[in-house]
């Protein structure tokens, strides 16, 4: 194999598919799909260290699943080209669901092998505050995971949260490990000042990702914020109880270590100012950080709060206190949650959300309800009411609430409903918007007429230079996920904007690998993936809760973690988590590979595409697949194999080697229940297995034959020799396969006589015969051959043509035209190679003269014959047939197609058969019983 | 002595041929009734060599071939299979005995195979007796009873089709809509000419073809208007030819033209057999109601309306670029049973009853050939059944010769035929061609779910095998 996989002449296209075959003998065009194997098969060695660090263990083939391997891997030791594949179906759900293309299935595999540092850099290489979208995302990636068909989605927050935690608490330690964040981006810690200034306002998760980005290309970044901290959003909308603040401090600490400058308490004025003060470009990255009221009467008295800014003073640490009050929370969405939380929180008042329905998490609502906030849903809000300048409650009226119709509720006020609920405090927080006083009068931004602000597709506003990122951009709250995103797509359009082509592109993407609630069905009852349930949310007492600020819920813990990352079902089988990529020193392995095609024009082929054993587990009774230690010959081959699952341990399941071991013969072979043919192969090589059984783990053998078929040279010799070892050899058919005191029992009939018919063993090895391949029939449509009954590709004649086909030109060799063994198929291939050879050579080929022709007076140019053609060898060219004489194998369908009778075949047209029929008509029938060999009477 | 069939067997050569060779080899025993004709393949042997071997006198015709999926030819098998069976369910109408004709697969190893197939069939033949198919050859063992002109298929219906209201003012509302469409058309020069119904001189609704815009007013839609005016498309849309060869012209000339349901679904069929393009015709579609009987004949504008129309479920053409008329009023709701009107009464008899019921009927064709010429599906540049070289019909007008014509017409529509009846109303002497025309069609729904022209696809006979199709 070496040798042919160096030879100058022979180009080795291997992880490749034949796509389609046209042309004629001499002329084929085969275009090939070659599989985009992600790794560069000229710069891999072969070393193996990607598989090393591979997380993803997938069942190994080869070793026909008797072993795992990773989804980096090469397909034997052996294999030419020694190069690794890394298999992939495409990107995992989650992470294409993610704005911020988080690699969840890799951070998720790597926990799974307990590799936190590793997970911790695949969640950092798009994720700068892994512990906030730990904590409060909104999860899209489970919306989309493949387990939520089964039970439940994985806890792929959780998981993060867990990884967070584990990086916070070990980040003394973080700095000696190697940096792996930046494998496989375009990013570097140290990289060569461009020289360009970009001025970011606003420090929140868009804004700080931006920084991140921008400073890790070259780019100077400075970040301006009017709060006194960094964060935006995530600190001062994110109440503690949910958000540890240290952990988002430390998260900050890091994006500025790596140098953005950071101007907090600073309010831009002057977006234009910016650029003389010499900055290339300026982000705007504000967010949406002013909450509104409802335009009701009442709403100008001061006890009216915003939301937002309860939650600011209550994050930046203000003492607020709200003992004995009684709170109204008017709204629905998270806000209004944490502003309910966040109150209770302050001196335990009475807090209600009065709401028209909450789009809130259900989890969140019960925490909220267990810390005493009561919720009252279906309301529409109609004056807030005021006595003596002072609020008494809310009047509102009861509404049936609707499904969203065009994007707005559907909300049907119920009459007569009239009430007064009743409070001193009323906090808003039915929607934010952005703030947007710091644009310049008659600045050349221009704000879109519904929200937020007008970009071109490169996030560029209708100013040049001045970009926009984040809520700011949308002009209401979305999720940090999204501001994340947005970070880091409004940092390559600047360096687009700042380099030109020169900068970073957006990345490409392969499709999304999903699977179907059939296929994870099937997947979990191999055994795919843990049958974990999935983590269940803890949280503190809710007494623990009360006029405090700790964090509520708790952290997965690590043996919960690995549980939850072991219900992962691997979607894109590789889990892109970039290890690889880290491990490789050749830089061979590009993830971003895409399947590319190669069109041949070559003269002849040869199909050499092998065969597929027989399944055993077909044959009920020989239990194969039910018992233990029924072993098919190929499972077998590779248990003894130096290079197998066990280097060569031939062992039982329970560990210990057989004592006894017995051959089956003809498994799926010569039977007419399976296959009706002689495999061939398997009497030859059930000697060799029942040899290196003797020799090498010296147990007894006994092998059950039906017939010995030693055929070739010095087989029967082989034979001789192996009986003459003192291997036992019965004659029978087995019937069965019984489990029995711990040992199988092997039964048969049509035993000689005086011959035992059972044996009592330790292991059964079942000697699988030959099938065609699965996709044969596919293969054999698109290089248009034929078939013999059994499936295996047929040869133009059995003695006089045994490696043409009926297509001209395609010649096959090997098991793909019927079983046989190494000698065989090697003097098979070695004829087809000579055949096609000799028809290169000659340069001319003679064609078969019994080929369609048309009449072209008389066709109408239906193309009918062209539908009709089995090999499309007629066409239609200026609205006749026209038949192409190579393509053309002379079966007539198109002459009886042809309604006009128009296209004929040349020696059995129309006129030949009807007067061969009417010559055969005229002869009297002779009377039967008189002249026997008469009776039969072709061609008379 | 006693009856021996004579019987031509067509065998496949890479199978049924190499399988007889391995029955004689094994010294199986195989009829001497049987004479074998080596085909490339199955899928060679066209209807109308079967139907010209019983022309011949044959008693019984056997088609061999390789099993489905072993074909050397990888598919032709298919085709073999796909034709057999409405082949024999026409010469079953026509009054043969279906069992005269047999498909089956024997593979080159199967000689006992073969021989059985051989002794069984030919013992089928043999009890079947000789066969009446010649009428030249009978002489006075069968005669057919002869007919009056006047016989009309009617007689075989359940029910005479209701007297009809046909609602004249929306026919007149209408013909001011298909009006405008048309000046419109014409005054854009969208078409060439506009093909539709106009009145003519003695009052009888006749087709029209409209090339200037203020001649649109000669256009007219009513019940009368039962031209199937597709049959025109190709000869105005058609390529030339010069010298024998085609030649695209370098403006491929456009026309509109008005059909009714099934007009439409004959448009498909020739826009599947790449008679003209699509973008070369405009279709204004009319909702149909259904037409009188009579029409193009009678100018009376009343009685009812024609059997087809009564049973017709296709009230909305399958296929328009403006549609004129409520679909919705039109829309009629038909039981499957009821579709094909007529052909159960002829199903019900022996086959020597409907042999004699058509012999009856063939007797009175004068070979004027008016049924194709006003066919829109006969477009062949040179009929088969009209050649000077005798191969598939002699030319005169023996009942025999007849009846080959019609029967290989009623083949060669089969999966074609939308049932537009133009044939039966051109024809001058009554046959009730209709019918036949009809059981076909009832065939290729019955054994591939086909209605022709009901979208541009190819038809059944030209494709392979599909998983839901009956194997014979």
């Amino acid at each position: 194999m070496v040798s042919v996989g160096r030879h100058e002449n022979i180009s080795l296209l291997s992880y490749s598919e034949v796509e389609n075959v046209s042309g004629y003998v001499g002329n084929y065009q085969v275009r090939v799909r070659r599989k985009a194997r992600f790794v560069d098969e000229s710069q891999c060695t072969g070393c193996g260290k990607c598989a090393d660090v591979c997380p993803v263990d997938v069942i190994n083939t080869f070793d026909r699943g008797l072993s795992l391997r990773k989804a980096t891997y090469r397909n034997s030791a052996q294999a030419v080209p020694g190069a690794y594949v890394i298999e992939k179906r495409g990107i995992a759900p989650c992470r294409a669901a993610c704005p911020t293309d988080q690699r969840a299935q890799g951070y998720i595999a790597l926990i799974k092998q307990k590799r936190y540092a590793d997970a911790y850099w695949a969640i950092r290489r798009e994720h700068p505050f892994p512990s906030v979208c730990g904590r409060v995302c909104n999860r899209r990636c489970e919306e989309q995971c493949s387990r939520g068909q089964y039970d439940e989605p994985v806890s792929i927050m959780k998981l993060k949260w867990f990884v967070a935690d584990w990086a916070y608490e070990h980040r003394d330690e973080l700095p000696n490990m190697r940096d792996k964040s930046l494998v496989g981006t375009p990013f570097s810690h140290a990289p060569t000042p461009t020289g360009k200034k970009i001025a970011i306002i606003g420090a929140g998760p868009a804004g700080m990702t931006a920084a991140l980005d921008l400073v890790r290309i070259g780019h100077h970044a400075t970040v301006f914020d009017s709060l006194p901290i960094a964060g935006g959003m995530m600190r001062v909308g994110i109440p503690p109880h949910r958000l540890p603040y240290d952990r988002l401090d430390w998260e900050i600490q890091q994006i500025v270590d790596e140098g953005v400058e950071m101007r907090l308490s600073t309010r831009v004025y002057d977006i234009p100012g910016l650029f003389t003060k010499g900055y290339d470009a300026v982000v705007i990255a504000t967010g949406a950080h002013s909450a509104w009221k409802l335009n009701i009467p009442g709403t100008e008295h001061p006890d009216n709060w915003l939301s937002l800014d309860l939650l600011r003073r209550a994050c930046l640490g203000e003492k607020i206190d709200l003992s004995g009050r009684d709170i109204a929370v008017i709204g629905a969405g998270d806000v209004a949650l944490d502003a309910a939380r966040v109150s209770v929180r302050l001196g335990n008042p009475k807090v209600k959300i009065v709401c028209r329905g909450m789009r809130a998490s259900f989890n969140e609502i019960d925490e909220a309800n267990k810390e005493g906030v009561e919720i009252v849903r279906n309301r529409v809000f109609k004056e807030v009411v005021i006595k003596d300048n002072k609020i008494v409650g809310i009047r509102c009226v009861e509404a049936k609430v609707g499904a969203i119709v065009n994007g707005k509720r559907q909300v049907e006020e119920i009459p007569g409903t009239d009430h007064v609920i009743p409070c001193d405090l009323v906090i808003w927080a039915v929607g934010q918007q952005p703030d947007f006083s710091f644009l310049p009068e008659g600045s050349h931004i221009r704000k879109l007429s519904s929200m937020g602000l007008e970009t071109d597709d490169e996030m560029m506003t209708s100013m040049p230079g001045v970009f926009v990122a984040g809520d700011v951009r949308r002009g209401t709250t979305f999720f940090v996920v999204d501001a994340i995103g947005e970070g880091h797509h409004v940092a390559r359009c600047i360096d687009r904007y700042l380099r030109g082509p020169e900068g970073i592109q957006e990345p490409p993407r392969l499709p999304t690998a999903t699977y179907t609630k059939d296929e994870v069905e099937k997947m979990m009852e191999i055994g795919w993936a843990a049958e974990n349930p999935r983590a269940k949310t803890r949280t503190i007492p809710a007494e623990e809760r009360v006029n405090n600020f700790k964090e509520v819920d708790l952290a997965l813990t690590e043996e919960e973690a690995i549980a939850e990352a072991e219900r992962c079902l691997r979607c894109g089988i590789c889990s892109e988590c970039l290890e690889c990529l880290t491990a490789c020193e050749r830089g061979a392995i590009n993830h971003d590979m895409k399947d590319s095609f190669l069109d041949l024009t070559v003269g002849t082929i040869v199909l050499a595409t092998g065969f597929k054993d027989f399944d055993p587990s077909r044959i009920p009774e020989l239990g194969y697949g039910q018992l233990d230690n029924v072993l098919t010959s190929m499972e077998f081959e590779r248990l003894i194999n130096a290079s197998g699952p066990t280097t060569g341990k031939v062992t039982l399941k329970n560990g210990q080697p057989p004592k006894r071991v017995a051959i089956v013969h003809c498994v799926g072979s010569r039977d007419d229940k399976y296959n009706e043919y002689c495999s061939r192969a398997c009497c030859m090589y059930s000697l060799k297995l029942a040899q290196l059984v003797h020799d090498y783990v010296n147990a007894e053998v006994h092998e059950i034959y039906r017939d010995m078929r030693t055929f070739g040279k010095d087989y029967e010799e082989f034979y001789n020799r192996t009986r003459k070892k003192g291997i036992n050899f019965y004659h029978g058919r087995v019937k069965g396969i019984e489990q029995q005191d711990g040992h199988l029992v092997v039964k048969w009939d049509e035993s000689f006589f005086n011959q035992p018919d059972h044996v009592e063993v330790d292991m059964v090895i079942l000697s699988t015969g030959f099938e065609a391949q699965a996709d044969a029939a596919k293969v054999a449509n698109m290089f248009g051959i034929s078939r013999s009954p059994d499936g295996f590709f047929l040869e133009k004649h059995p003695k006089l043509a045994p490696v043409e086909t009926s297509t001209e030109g395609i010649y096959i060799a090997g098991a793909c035209q019927s079983p046989k063994d190494i000698p065989d198929s090697v003097a098979q291939a070695g004829g087809a190679a000579a055949a096609a050879l000799s028809l290169l050579d000659q340069g001319t080929i003679a064609l078969d003269p019994s080929v369609a022709l048309v009449n072209l007076l008389r066709c109408a140019g239906c193309g009918l014959c062209v539908k009709a053609c089995p090999y499309s060898a007629i066409e239609l060219k200026e609205s006749v047939a026209s038949v192409n004489t190579y393509l053309c194998k002379g079966c007539g369908t198109c002459a009886s197609t042809c309604r006009d009778k128009a296209i004929t075949l040349i020696h059995f047209d129309d006129q030949q058969i009807v007067n061969e029929m009417i010559g055969a008509l005229a002869v009297e029938p002779v009377v039967p019983g008189i002249l026997s060999q008469l009776e039969v009477v072709h061609g008379i | 002595m006693a009856f021996e069939p004579k019987i031509i067997a067509y065998l496949c050569t890479w199978c049924s041929y190499t399988g007889a060779d391995t029955a004689g080899i094994a010294r199986l025993k195989s009829p001497a009734n049987i004479r074998d004709i080596r085909v490339p393949c199955s899928g060679r042997v066209s209807p109308e060599i079967i139907m010209r071997t019983f022309e011949q006198g044959a008693d019984g015709v056997l088609v061999l071939g390789c099993h489905i999926g072993e074909c050397h030819y990888n598919t032709g098998n298919h085709r073999a299979a796909k034709r057999l069976p409405v082949l024999q369910a026409l010469l079953a109408y026509a009054g043969l005995e279906p069992e005269r004709v047999r498909l089956d697969w024997v593979s080159a190893s199967e000689g006992e195979r073969y021989s059985r197939i051989a002794n069984d069939f030919t013992d089928t033949v043999r009890t079947l007796g000789p066969i009446h198919w010649r009428v030249a050859e009978r002489g006075a063992h069968f005669v057919w009873e002869q007919e009056p002109i006047s016989h009309r298929y009617s007689a075989f219906s359940d029910e005479q089709p209701k007297h009809a209201v046909y609602h004249t003012a929306i026919y007149d509302e209408q013909t001011l809509i298909l009006q405008a469409a048309a000046r419109e058309l014409l005054t854009n020069k969208l078409v060439d000419c506009v093909i539709g119904f106009e009145v003519g001189p003695r009052g009888r609704t006749r087709p029209a073809f409209i090339h200037q815009p203020e001649n649109v007013e000669r256009l007219v839609w009513n019940q009368d208007c039962t031209h199937n005016l597709s049959a025109y498309l190709s000869k105005k849309l058609g390529w030339g030819t010069d010298g024998g060869k085609k030649k695209q012209p370098d403006k491929l000339p456009k026309a509109a033209v008005v059909v009714k349901p099934c007009d439409s679904r004959s448009i498909n069929v020739l826009l599947a057999e790449n008679r003209f393009q699509r973008d070369q015709v405009y279709i204004i579609g009319m909702a149909c109601d259904g037409i009188r009987q009579g029409a193009g004949f009678s100018n009376d504008k009343s009685g009812p309306i024609q059997t087809r129309c009564a049973a017709c479920n296709v009230r909305t053409p399958v296929v328009y670029d403006t549609l004129i008329g409520d679909s919705e009023a039109t829309y009629r709701e038909i039981p499957p049973e009821h579709i094909y009107p007529g052909i159960d009464h002829l199903d019900a008899l022996t086959p020597i009853e409907r042999m004699n019921f058509w012999l009856s009927q063939f007797d009175r064709c004068i070979r004027c050939y008016a049924c194709r010429q006003a066919c829109p599906m006969c477009d062949c540049p040179i009929c088969l059944y009209e050649r000077d070289d005798s191969l598939w019909v002699g030319m005169g007008i023996d009942v025999d010769e007849k009846r080959a014509f019609h029967l290989g017409r009623a083949y060669h529509l089969a999966g074609r035929c939308v049932g537009c009846n133009e044939c039966e109303r051109a024809c001058p002497m009554d046959l009730p061609l209709s019918l036949i025309h009809r059981k076909m069609a009832q065939e290729m729904e019955t054994i591939f779910g086909y209605r022709a022209g009901m979208a541009v696809v190819p038809p059944p006979f030209v494709t392979i095998l599909g998983g839901e199709e009956n194997l014979p």
